[in-house]
């Protein structure tokens, strides 16, 4: 028996490293390299992430309220599918899209909102304000961005410097197909920055994580900004460069 | 193996320097200290070197996912491996100094239980590093940003094809007494040089954490 002993342990090594990479494995989401992975910088819309390789009617379905061109989808106009259904509160994530095709989540809590915009590629806007009775008011560094909330679509445009976008944004509920998804009415943050350590060290990070699972993020790696890889959604947390960067879920209030 | 059974009070390694005597048993027949066939190494060291080679090749062509299962609970995925591989390497040093008890290198201190300790905290050590280096290698792959990046991976691939051939090594009887302590010392050497490439430099970069 003592001779088997050490086999033993390699078998029990290896049955452990099989269990751990099945798990592993089955972590990880079917699509999760929509920024790295996005067409040419050019393209309008290519921000928008194309998850490639995935054939599945599910993933499709709600991908294609962020992909709307926001030039037909004015505020004023109901949408015909919500229009059985209650509105949904403004105390949510609302995720949309600028007329640049960069992606925006607004998270609104308590009439407080953190905004994110970016595109995956080479812009990114943080914003954090005031939404009340409607109005959506953010500011960031050099940036301003002001809409209303009308039925359940948010619009209005965001200045940065002397640049001006329209965007459009729809409540994440009803970007997300499955009403089911959600446990309750508490609603998983969009919204992920980088944690203060990491932020510390020079390193930034800003990721949205969005109703079809995928996400679409950028990281500020040595003033550059670079495609985020996508946030492991068990730790948050990611790998640039062979340095893991950890981040945390943006909360209106929070700081 | 019968003399094996008896493993219980046995002090000393079961590949104790051979008795000087041995050489004058026989002297009709070649002498057996010369002759007798040790038993070929090559199979471990192949498999040792297979598994050291397939883990980097594996981590190099597999794209990282940067992503992994979470394996405890603690703040974040690093400190989980960073706590992990401390462990490892604390019961490392045990590996170290049971198996130096077992060749009575401590002095006079050679306790009936070395060879028990050795086993388990060996066992304890390897099952540790396991869910660490699936997440290294299935989350992040072989990577070779720095020195330190680089000499991680390659200690860390150079540790399991150690460990393999250490474990493939030892229910082979009647090797030269240096054998196992120099696969053994490998094996500790690997696993002290990857734990100063990524626990010891985490806890010196970001600081002692959980």
């Amino acid at each position: 028996m003592k001779r088997l002993t050490p086999l033993l342990t390699l078998l029990s090594g290896v049955v452990t490293a099989a269990v751990l990479f099945t798990m592993s494995a089955q972590a990880s989401p079917p699509s999760t390299q929509p920024a790295a992975s996005s067409g040419p910088p050019a393209a309008a819309p290519a921000a928008e992430p194309e998850p490639e390789g995935e054939a599945g009617a599910d993933v499709a379905e709600p991908d294609d309220a962020p992909a709307r061109p926001p030039g037909t989808a004015p505020p004023t106009e109901p949408d015909a599918s919500s229009a059985g259904t209650e509105v949904a509160s403004v105390e949510q994530n609302w995720i949309g899209q600028l007329e640049n095709g960069a992606v925006i989540a607004i998270t609104v809590k308590n009439g407080k909102a953190e905004a994110y915009v970016c595109d995956g590629r080479s812009m990114e806007v943080w914003l954090s304000g005031t939404v009340r009775d409607g109005k959506i008011e953010l500011t960031g560094k050099d940036a301003k961005l002001s809409g209303i909330i009308r039925g359940d679509s948010a619009s209005g445009e965001m200045i940065v410097g002397v640049r001006r976008w329209k965007f459009t944004a729809w409540p994440e509920e009803r970007l997300t197909d499955e009403p089911n998804v959600k446990s309750g009415s508490v609603t998983s943050p969009a919204i992920y920055r980088a944690t203060d350590d990491v932020r510390k060290a020079g390193i930034d990070g800003g990721w949205i994580f969005l109703p079809d699972g995928t996400q679409i993020g950028i990281v500020t790696w040595n003033g550059k900004l670079i495609p985020a890889p996508p946030l492991d959604p068990a730790f948050y947390s990611t790998l640039v460069n062979g340095v893991t960067l950890t981040a945390e879920p943006v909360v209106p209030g929070a700081r | 193996m019968a003399e094996h059974r008896m493993g219980s009070v046995r002090t000393v390694p079961r590949r104790a320097p051979e008795p000087a005597v041995e050489v004058l048993r026989d002297f009709g027949s070649p002498p057996p200290s010369a002759q007798r066939r040790r038993p070929s190494l090559l199979v471990p060291v192949l498999v040792g070197a297979g598994v050291t080679v397939a883990l980097g090749v594996y981590g190099r062509t597999h794209t990282p996912t940067g992503i992994a299962v979470n394996v405890a609970g603690f703040s974040s995925p690093l400190t989980v491996k960073v706590w992990l591989g401390s462990g490892a390497a604390f019961f490392a040093v045990i590996q170290l100094l049971s198996a130096l008890s077992m060749w009575g290198r401590l002095g006079g201190f050679s306790p009936s239980w070395a060879g028990s300790a050795h086993r388990w905290s060996g066992r304890v050590a390897f099952l540790l590093t396991v869910p660490v280096a699936v997440h290294c290698l299935y989350a992040l792959g072989f990577a070779d940003y720095d020195t330190r990046t680089l000499a991680h991976s390659l200690l860390g691939c150079f540790f399991f094809g150690a460990f393999t051939t250490k474990m493939l090594a030892l229910p082979k009887r009647g090797l030269a007494g240096w054998v196992l302590p120099v696969i053994g010392g490998a094996v500790f050497v690997a696993l002290i040089g990857v734990f100063l490439t990524s626990s010891v430099w985490y806890f010196t970069t970001f600081g002692f954490q959980l």
